[in-house]
This record gives structure tokens, C-alpha cells and sequence, in this order.
């Protein structure tokens, strides 16, 4: 890696802060140019508090929020780490008046296990095993990087990460689709939906060994002839119940205007993923990652508006593109050689890009860095939530799809 | 159009405890003595480095609550990867439907029977972990699920709070997870 010593502030758009991993002596900067898919390496001793104006997701990879001073009538309360509502350990600030929310923050690290430390000087094969425990719902998106990172994948086997990529993606989307139908007490489609989830996650298991495909690499594929059976009733399904979704007026008011980051907030927060693609920006790592030469073709789906109902939109597209993939997919086994080498990259999970580095040495991993998926997503919840009021707050944080157990995976371990 | 969809599927919810489980089963090692980790049957990871094969759960139940009609469950996540939480939600499906045997989620352990926790203990959830556990009302129950909560990367959740009940998975189905609920209301035995 070669890293210049420069200050971050010296550094202009085009170029997004990717990534950020701060220690006690110094800060290394990861760029993207989401236009040309170019990466670059900083360093700087420091992370200048003027940093924070020009490029306010570095406060995500610092860790460094703060809730503003408020109105006379603020209330500041923290919501988490165990209340039902969030579904995981994770918590946040909030700073509200009345009904309205007008500040809040992310507060993180309640599901930091420190996986990265044991995954150095591990054997590859053997790292991969915490890697695929990162998030559990992303798990073949971080194996998928970490694969072709830290092994060479054969042809077949490229096909085979293809195939349970677009699983992961679908199950993903659907699962969020289950939660934003739940929030609207729309019962019956949320039991459609959860249904649908529970569906793929058992062809995941059949075809990939693991409901999560956690071991996809080691366990599968396996034999599953009903495999395009069941995905082509289901993707009958799922476009039925989506149209029948949209028409219910109840379910899109929930959506529409809630929690919008419009193309300047994406900009400006170097935001990727699904929310860049409902603001209009069409930022996806098919594009532009380790992975792109799978998607030859491929074109992301963008809506303009920026809130809920557009990021509900981008999913339901894109599940409708991955089930029409997955209609004709082809697989082979997989074989590997450990690449000893420093090698990093991109790659889009569900619900947005996430970066990874790993070095390689004797076959054995000896530096590994991640910025996960959701946490430049937390950010990206945390500025579009502000003046939504309280019951907003569900629609909002689940049509991001993103988890805790990500966000605190941030890291980089020698 | 709902209702006509609704009918067209049929019924899905599986016929256990009744009859069999019909979830397709769990990929687990065939023998533990040669894990690299050194991890036992609860805390196995699953992972594909041993010979494996399809096989069922492990579960151990150590004390029962009293049976009751209902039972109302707090689900405390201390460091889980959310695929435990995950599988914990499915309990709703239609596959499972959790409520048909008088299961109940419940956010506040204030009202709960049994605390289900997910994952690894971390420094910061082991005083909430605690502290949910002392607000619990008696008789209550404390299920260690999968991996992570029994040992996987190092604490265990017996090591804060007492377990009733430990089932192995990473993550443990939604079926498993039924089966260690009605085995720890004394509702089901293998
Ligand atoms: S953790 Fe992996 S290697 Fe160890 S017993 Fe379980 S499956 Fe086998
Ligand atoms: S047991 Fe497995 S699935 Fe459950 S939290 Fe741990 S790593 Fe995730």
C-alpha cells in the first residue's frame, strides 16, 4: 500500500472519504472515486477538526458525535441498547421537541467483539470463519471480498459467489420489506413477506449449506434440483404482493417524504448504497468493485425523491433484477490458492458498499481492515431523520436494512 | 386480493410440536474431537473445517419454569452477528407462528418469563445483561442460544446470569429455537 502523508482537508471531490481508521499515532485515509472506481491511500497524523465540516462522515469512522446545544424546549434521551423496538444491541442520542426530532446521533459499540483481531496471522481458510460472522446477514457479501481478496477463486466458483450474492441480496430486501410492512401494521403482508424470507433462507441452506450461507464457500453448492422451481414461485409471488404493496395507500404515506436525504446530502456525506441510488446517485460497487466484471451490463436502479418510499422502490427493482437472475444461474465447486498479497476493494452488500484490505503473507492473514456496510449508513439515517417526528422513526431506520453487529466490525487490526 | 393470496398458499405452519419438524436440517460436525477451536457441541461454530453432515440441535435443559398458558419472552441480544436475532424474529412466520403455543415476545424483561439471549457477551452488554436479569420477575428462565451466548469467542452467558436452558446452532433454526422454549416451560422433551 502506498499511503502519502497528506492532509485530508487538501483532498477535493470527486474523491469520497471511503474510509477512515484512526489509531493513537496516525490516521490512514481511504479515497473513492465513484466515477472511475479509483482507490487511494492517505496518511495524516491527525484528524483535523475542520475535517469533520467538509466531510462529516468521518465522524462515523471516529466516532465522534455529538448532539448540538438544543431549544428551550429539547429533551435529550437515549434510546438503546436493549429496548425491543431496535432489535439489537445499539443505541441512540436523540435530542427531541415535542413530537419532532432534531438531532440525532449513533451510539455505537455495544456489539464490538473485536472479530478483526482474531483473525490476524490465521490461516486464510481459517479466517474466513469470523469473517463470515462480521454481520450475519452479509455474511457471502464479506466472504464473497474476502475470497477474491485473499484467494483466486477458479471461473465456476466466480459463478457460484454470483448466485448466492443475489440470495443474500433478495433475502435481505424481502426481510425489509417484511419490517417496513410490520411498522405500517400491514399484517397480512407482513406475514407474506416473512414467509417469502423464511422460504429463502431454506434454499440457502439446500444450495449453499447454511441459511445465511455462512461455510457457502466450504459446504456448497450442494445438489438441489428444485432450486429454479422455487425461485421462479417465488419471484412470481414477490412481484404480485409488491404490486399489491404499493397500492395501499396507508403503507406508502408511511413511506413517502420520510427520512429524505436528497443528492446534495448524499454528496455531501460521501454517502453510497441505496441511499445514493433513491437520492438519484447512482453509486453501487457492481459498478465499481472487485466483482464488477459480473456485472458487465449492469445498470443500478435510481429513484429521484431520497426518502423511504424511493429506497423502498430501489429494493423492490432490484429484487425483481436478482430473481431474474437467479432464474438461469449456473454454479461449479470451488477452488482455491491463498494470493500472497496486499489486496483491497469494494464490493455492494444489500444495503450499500463496503471496503476491505488484507494482507497476505505464508498464507496467513497479517493485516485486514474493514469498513462495513452500515456504518457510513448510520450516518447517512442520522442526517435524513432530523425534523421527521417520533413515529417516523422505524419507517425510517428500517428502509436502510443496515445492523449493528456491522457497524461495530469497523477496524483495522495488524 | 390479500385474503384470495392467503388461500391460494394454504397453510404453511409446520406441525410441530404435534408432529415432525419439516425445516430442512442443520449442516453440524459429525465428530468434535478434532475442532481446531476447540470449540464443544454448543459452541460449534458450524463452520465446514471438520466433516459434517445434516443433523439435529443439541439442547440441554438444566431447570424447567412452571408450565404455564402463556409464556412471555424477552429477547436480550449482548454481541450477536443478527442472524440469531434473525431467526428469533421468524418465530412470527407463518412456518412457525409462534403464538398458536402461547409464546409471546415481551420488550421489557419486567414482564418476562424467559430471557433468550443472543450472542457473545461484550464488555458493554454485560451490566445490561445483568441488569435485565435482576428486573426479571420469579419464576423466570434464561436461555442461552447458539454459539456466541455459550462460548464461541470466549464468554459465555452462564458466566453473568444463570441458564436454564442451552441450545448449540450458529444460528439455531426457528424450530430448534421452539423446541428449547416448550423444553424450558416443560412443554416439550425429546
Ligand atoms: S467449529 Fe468448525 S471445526 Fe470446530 S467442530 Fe465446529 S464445524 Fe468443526
Ligand atoms: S451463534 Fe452464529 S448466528 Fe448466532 S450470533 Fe453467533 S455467529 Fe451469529
Amino acid at each position: 500500500m502506498n499511503a502519502e502523508f497528506v492532509n485530508p482537508l487538501e483532498i477535493k471531490r470527486p474523491w469520497s472519504l471511503a474510509a477512515l481508521f484512526k489509531d493513537a499515532h496516525e490516521s490512514l485515509y481511504v479515497w473513492l472515486n465513484y466515477d472511475t472506481g479509483e482507490v487511494s491511500f492517505t496518511r495524516w497524523d491527525t484528524v483535523p477538526e475542520e475535517l469533520y465540516d467538509v466531510r462529516p462522515v468521518a465522524r462515523a469512522y471516529t466516532h465522534n458525535y455529538a448532539l448540538p446545544n438544543g431549544l428551550p424546549c429539547s429533551r435529550t434521551l437515549i434510546y438503546g441498547p436493549a429496548a425491543g423496538g431496535l432489535g439489537e444491541a445499539g443505541a441512540f442520542k436523540l435530542q427531541t421537541c415535542g413530537e419532532r426530532i432534531d438531532a440525532l446521533v449513533p451510539f455505537l459499540g455495544f456489539k464490538n467483539r473485536e472479530l478483526g483481531a482474531h483473525i490476524i496471522n490465521k490461516k486464510v481458510g481459517e479466517a474466513l470463519l469470523f469473517i463470515e460472522r462480521f454481520a450475519g446477514q452479509f455474511s457471502i457479501s464479506y466472504a464473497s471480498l474476502f475470497a477474491v481478496l485473499a484467494f483466486s477463486p477458479n471461473e465456476k466458483c466466480m459463478q457460484y459467489i454470483h448466485t448466492a450474492l443475489e440470495l443474500e441480496r433478495v433475502h435481505n430486501h424481502i426481510w425489509v420489506m417484511h419490517k417496513l410492512a410490520g411498522d405500517a401494521s400491514q399484517k397480512v403482508a407482513t406475514a407474506h413477506l416473512a414467509a417469502m424470507t423464511e422460504e429463502l433462507l431454506r434454499i440457502n441452506l439446500r444450495l449453499l449449506g447454511h441459511r445465511y450461507g455462512m461455510g457457502f464457500l466450504r459446504h456448497g453448492p450442494r445438489e438441489y434440483e428444485e432450486f429454479y422451481g422455487k425461485i421462479r414461485t417465488l419471484h412470481e409471488e414477490f412481484t404480485g404482493l409488491s404490486e399489491e404493496l404499493l397500492n395501499s395507500r396507508i403503507f406508502i404515506d408511511r413511506l413517502h417524504t420520510t427520512c429524505k436525504l436528497d443528492a446534495d446530502a448524499v454528496l455531501l456525506n460521501d454517502t453510497g448504497g441505496i441511499p445514493a441510488r433513491a437520492a438519484g446517485v447512482a453509486r453501487d460497487a457492481r459498478k465499481y468493485g472487485v466483482l464488477k466484471a459480473l456485472y458487465s451490463n449492469f445498470v443500478p436502479h435510481t429513484e429521484q425523491d431520497g426518502d423511504a418510499l424511493a429506497r423502498l422502490m430501489v429494493r423492490i427493482n432490484e429484487v425483481e433484477d436478482s430473481l431474474a437472475m437467479l432464474e438461469s444461474a449456473e454454479w461449479g465447486a470451488c477452488k482455491f490458492k491463498p494470493a500472497n498479497a496486499f489486496r483491497y476493494g469494494f464490493i455492494e452488500t444489500p444495503p450499500g458498499d463496503a471496503f476491505m484490505a488484507v494482507r497476505v503473507e505464508d498464507g496467513r492473514v497479517r493485516e485486514f481492515m474493514l469498513r462495513p456496510a452500515s456504518l457510513p449508513l448510520y450516518h447517512a439515517f442520522s442526517v435524513g431523520i432530523k425534523g421527521n417526528v417520533f413515529t417516523d422513526f422505524p419507517f425510517a431506520l428500517d428502509s436502510f436494512g443496515i445492523y449493528f453487529a456491522d457497524a461495530d466490525s469497523h477496524g483495522r487490526w495488524l | 386480493m390479500w385474503m384470495l393470496r392467503g388461500l391460494k398458499k394454504g397453510v404453511l405452519t409446520t406441525r410441530f410440536p404435534k408432529g415432525e419438524a419439516d425445516a430442512p436440517l442443520t449442516l453440524r460436525p459429525v465428530k468434535m474431537d478434532k475442532c481446531p477451536f476447540a470449540r464443544d457441541e454448543f459452541s460449534c461454530l458450524a463452520c465446514g473445517l471438520c466433516e459434517m453432515k445434516e443433523s439435529t440441535e443439541k439442547i440441554e435443559i438444566k431447570d424447567t419454569i412452571p408450565l404455564k398458558s402463556s409464556i412471555h419472552i424477552f429477547v436480550m441480544d449482548v454481541g450477536s452477528c443478527a442472524a440469531c436475532n434473525r431467526e428469533v424474529s421468524l418465530l412470527k412466520a407463518p412456518q412457525y407462528d409462534l403464538h398458536r403455543l402461547g409464546l409471546f415476545f415481551t420488550p421489557t424483561p419486567k414482564h418476562a418469563d424467559v430471557m433468550l439471549v443472543l450472542g457473545a457477551p461484550t464488555e458493554k452488554m454485560v451490566p445490561v445483561l445483568k441488569e435485565a436479569y435482576e428486573l426479571m420477575p420469579e419464576p423466570k428462565a434464561v436461555v442461552a442460544l447458539g454459539a456466541c451466548a455459550n462460548g464461541a469467542f470466549g464468554q459465555k452467558v452462564e458466566d453473568t446470569v444463570p441458564v436454564s436452558a442451552r441450545i448449540s446452532g450458529c444460528p439455531p433454526q426457528p424450530v430448534e429455537i421452539l423446541k428449547v422454549l416448550l423444553g424450558v416451560a416443560g412443554r416439550w422433551n425429546e
